[in-house]
């Protein structure tokens, strides 16, 4: 009696888990499943930080002008634009088709308002910067004003940007999501869009569900809905697109070779070089930093090849200067070149004294890059450079570079917008120094000059020259130690079509994916 | 006196609760890193940073005063709003607790149902192999990571026999909390099972059990007696263990992807979001008072000569 009891409750158990389990394996091939490594931390342009937040914020949002897959500017909301006043004027012809998901109309007067949301005092946002160059957004920073001087109606479907001075990059700084165009309530508790795609709900930490705009002006999406899973761990977001469960997997390092080897997989990855250079950063303005000779032994003595190909397994490009290959036209020839070179490196440092305590390289707790940190010491070491690895917690990593108390540092610069300029004033513009993007407090007049010079000039050879010139001064003075250039991999299931793997994470719209239907 | 205990209880309770808050807040302060570089981005110039910590209100008061401001508003029953999501943390809390308890009640059932188990057959079995495997087991639950376990349930469920989800909490159907539960619940269960067995044994030991065999009555009446003497060190490991996952499993949420408060409190330990926090800590040692209070009930329950002063 007691054995047959047993065997009806092992049943039960076995019946309730498959059960359990039944429903869990049925999808819906009208959703889009997609992994977020963790939750993003909002969706209001002005708030938004992050690159997963601005991949949702393009599936939800529209810009007055975005990118296309080469990268090239091209219309969005407005159907075309001028530039007047020998470049000091936007002129910007919008749509008269444009409707934001609360069925408002999309007019200049709701444009102004979304793009003054970003630099009013009373929203706080830390991307004021995205507008800084346009007239009148210091008086109202300052609080001297609460109008946009820059900021011109000019009737419902033509909207003016003034700037203060000719900026050329300015048109290209217009597709990043913080100067998406949105309609916010009072209390910024709804945002209302123009894209594509329409917010479904989103369960903080769990989901995030977007469904299709019916009344998007542009191409309708092909599929029903988008579904942002949030999973954190690697190998169960493996497991979870292994089973079909996720359409679109950006492939990790520890299954890289496992997914480009594999005989199925491997017809299924897309590969991307993104805008993003890794380098090793100096305090120019700290001892031994401050001596370009100190920083160009340094480079000389890392053996990047081998981190590139060996420890890398080529997931990178090494890095020939700052800025990204695609970002270079023909017309940018850099000079100077890094090489691996120890003995060079053993000559430059004969000047300085061996005996000092060991020079700190300052990171950021990461796997992948203590590694790379431990292969620099190694090849530091061997020119007679005693190194001390700290590994600190984010937050704290990114408040000891900005204050300057890191002498020498592993970080990176991501691309927001497809510009030169995007890689040269930020980071090297004695303007910038500390968390504005120049970490390396580094200090060239001549730079300065060159660089300011080509943000505003409207001639493009003029342009490439005076680039061309302020990346040869980089290079000579050897600030970074630029190191590689990260691409992007990911992994598609086999139903999906038309997926494109972007350079930036503003470009793709989710409209033209589809999945093919599976019976 | 049951309700004067708990009123008696509850007044206890508030030196800990408030020297938990002044430490955690200390520590906090102490520690390196500043949440203002999780919410600016990047390209941000110094003067923009000193505006934006002249907002917050964690950089224009003293120390001391923050403290006091907390602790008051925590007595108006606001614990302040994430400075991430900018959402209200009790709000946060509570939207992940019930995910969080789910996940806790079911791990503790099934370890109680599997360790008592397990650990009655260790202690009425005389077999040396059952009781070789039997250690064994535990001993593989004791020692082996929970991380590594749920990777490999992961593995087994849902990569080879594609039986059960990965990850996810979907609807909320069962399914999806089956793997989270097991791999929470196997080193209490291997645990329980050891303090049931020895403890058991013990019991089975004692002139009284062999007296009440002596008076014909029947093996299963003599079990429930032992069982029920054997329980208060088996009830003491239950309610710590219970109390520890209630304030959220780290690792097994993060593996599963579970929207717990444990995953919630550690994304903002990294993020320096100091007010979730705070919260995550008080909602803690709140759980842990109360269970500690629930298991003394249990202890009357199970034992009728301890008595509630």
């Amino acid at each position: 009696m007691i054995f047959s009891q047993r065997i009806f409750f092992i049943i039960l158990l076995a019946v309730t888990v498959l059960f359990c389990g039944c429903d869990y394996k049925k999808r819906s091939y009208d959703v889009l499943y997609l992994r977020l490594k963790k939750d993003i931390t909002s969706l209001d342009p002005a708030f938004i930080v992050d690159v997963d937040g601005g991949k949702v914020a393009a599936y939800l949002y529209n810009g007055l002008v975005k990118l296309d897959k080469n990268l090239n500017i091209v219309a969005d909301i407005a159907k075309k634009w001028e530039i007047l006043d020998n470049g000091r004027r936007y002129r910007f012809y919008l749509r008269d088709d444009v409707c934001f998901s609360n069925n408002l109309k999309c007019t200049a007067k709701i444009v102004k308002k979304s793009f003054e949301r970003i630099i009013d005092p009373d929203i706080s946002s830390p991307r004021t910067w995205v507008f800084e160059k346009v007239k009148g957004v210091q008086d109202v920073l300052r609080g001297s004003s609460k109008n946009v001087a820059g900021f011109v109606v000019v009737n419902d479907n033509i909207f003016d940007i003034v700037l203060t001075e000719p900026f050329l990059p300015f048109l290209s700084m217009l597709t990043i999501s913080n100067a998406l165009v949105v309609i916010a309530d009072d209390k910024s508790k709804n945002i209302y869009g123009t894209g594509p795609f329409i917010l479904d709900y989103w369960d903080r930490g769990n989901r995030l569900v977007l469904r299709r705009n019916k009344n998007y002006f542009g191409k309708k999406a092909e599929i029903k809905q988008i579904q942002f899973k949030i999973i954190p761990e690697d190998f169960t977001a493996i497991t979870e697109f292994e089973n079909g469960k996720i359409d679109v997997f950006e492939i990790p390092r520890a299954e890289f070779e496992y997914f480009v080897n594999d005989k199925i997989w491997k017809n299924y990855v897309h590969e991307i070089p993104a805008l993003n250079t890794y380098y090793l950063g100096f305090n120019c303005q700290k001892t031994p930093y401050s001596d370009k000779k100190f920083r160009k032994a340094v480079a000389a003595s890392i053996n990047r090849k081998k981190i590139v190909e060996n420890y890398l397994e080529s997931r990178v490009e090494t890095a020939r200067c700052p800025v990204p290959p695609a970002l270079l036209n023909k017309q940018i020839v850099i000079d100077e070149k890094i090489e691996y070179n120890p003995s060079y490196a053993l000559e430059l440092l004969k000047t300085f004294d061996k005996n000092k305590t060991p020079i700190k390289l300052y990171l950021s707790s990461n796997r992948e890059m203590e590694g790379v940190a431990e292969l620099i010491q190694h090849d530091l070491n061997a020119v007679g450079i005693d190194v001390d690895i700290h590994v600190l917690e984010w937050t704290a990593f990114k408040e000891t570079v900005a204050n300057g108390e890191a002498g020498m540092f592993l970080l990176s610069w991501w691309a927001d917008y497809p510009d030169i300029e995007n890689f040269l004033y930020p980071v090297f513009h004695s303007d910038n120094w500390g968390a504005a993007g120049n970490r390396v407090r580094y200090k060239n007049k001549r730079f300065n000059v060159l660089v300011e010079k080509a943000r505003a000039s409207v001639d493009e050879n003029m342009r490439n020259q005076l680039y061309s010139q302020a990346v040869n001064i980089v290079m000579d003075d050897c600030p970074w130690v630029c190191l590689w250039h990260k691409k992007k991999f990911t992994v598609t299931q086999p139903w999906i079509k038309n997926y494109f793997l972007s350079p930036l994470y503003s470009v793709d719209k989710g409209n033209k994916i589809q999945i093919e239907k599976i019976n | 006196m049951p309700l004067k205990y708990f009123f008696k209880k509850i007044i206890e309770s508030f030196p800990t609760l408030t020297g938990v808050i002044i430490i955690t807040f200390i520590l906090l302060k102490l520690a390196p890193g500043n949440p203002l570089y999780s919410i600016i981005g990047e390209r941000v110039t110094a003067e923009r940073v000193s505006e934006l910590k002249s907002k917050m209100d964690i950089y224009d008061v003293s120390l001391l005063r923050q403290l006091k401001m907390y602790l008051f508003n925590i007595l108006k029953g606001d614990l302040g709003y994430s400075y991430i999501t900018k959402q209200p943390v009790f709000t946060s809390l509570m939207e992940k607790l019930p995910n969080t308890i789910k996940l806790a009640s079911l791990s503790i059932f099934l370890a109680v149902i599997c360790g008592i188990g397990l650990g009655l057959i260790g202690a009425l079995t005389r077999s040396v192999l059952v009781d070789k495997i039997i250690l064994l087991i535990t001993t593989f639950g004791i020692s082996t990571p929970v991380f590594w376990f749920g990777l490999l349930l992961i593995y087994l469920f849902a990569r080879c026999l594609r039986i059960l989800p990965a990850s996810g909490m979907s609807e909320g159907e069962l399914a999806y909390i089956i793997l989270p539960a097991l791999t929470l619940g196997s080193r209490s269960a291997a645990y329980i099972a050891r303090m049931t067995k020895a403890s058991l044994q013990d019991v089975l030991a004692e002139p009284y059990v062999l007296s009440a065999k002596a008076r014909g009555l029947s093996p299963f009446s003599v079990l429930r007696h032992s069982l029920k003497n054997a329980m208060i060190p088996i009830i003491t490991l239950i309610g710590l263990d219970f109390g520890s996952y209630l304030n959220g499993s780290v690792l097994t949420e993060t593996i599963f992807g579970w929207n717990g408060v444990g995953r919630y409190v550690v994304m903002a330990i990294s993020q320096r979001d100091y007010p979730v926090i705070m919260g995550g800590v008080l909602m803690g040692t709140l759980i842990f008072i109360a269970v500690n209070i629930l298991m003394d009930i249990f202890y009357v329950v199970a034992d009728p000569r301890i008595e509630l002063k």
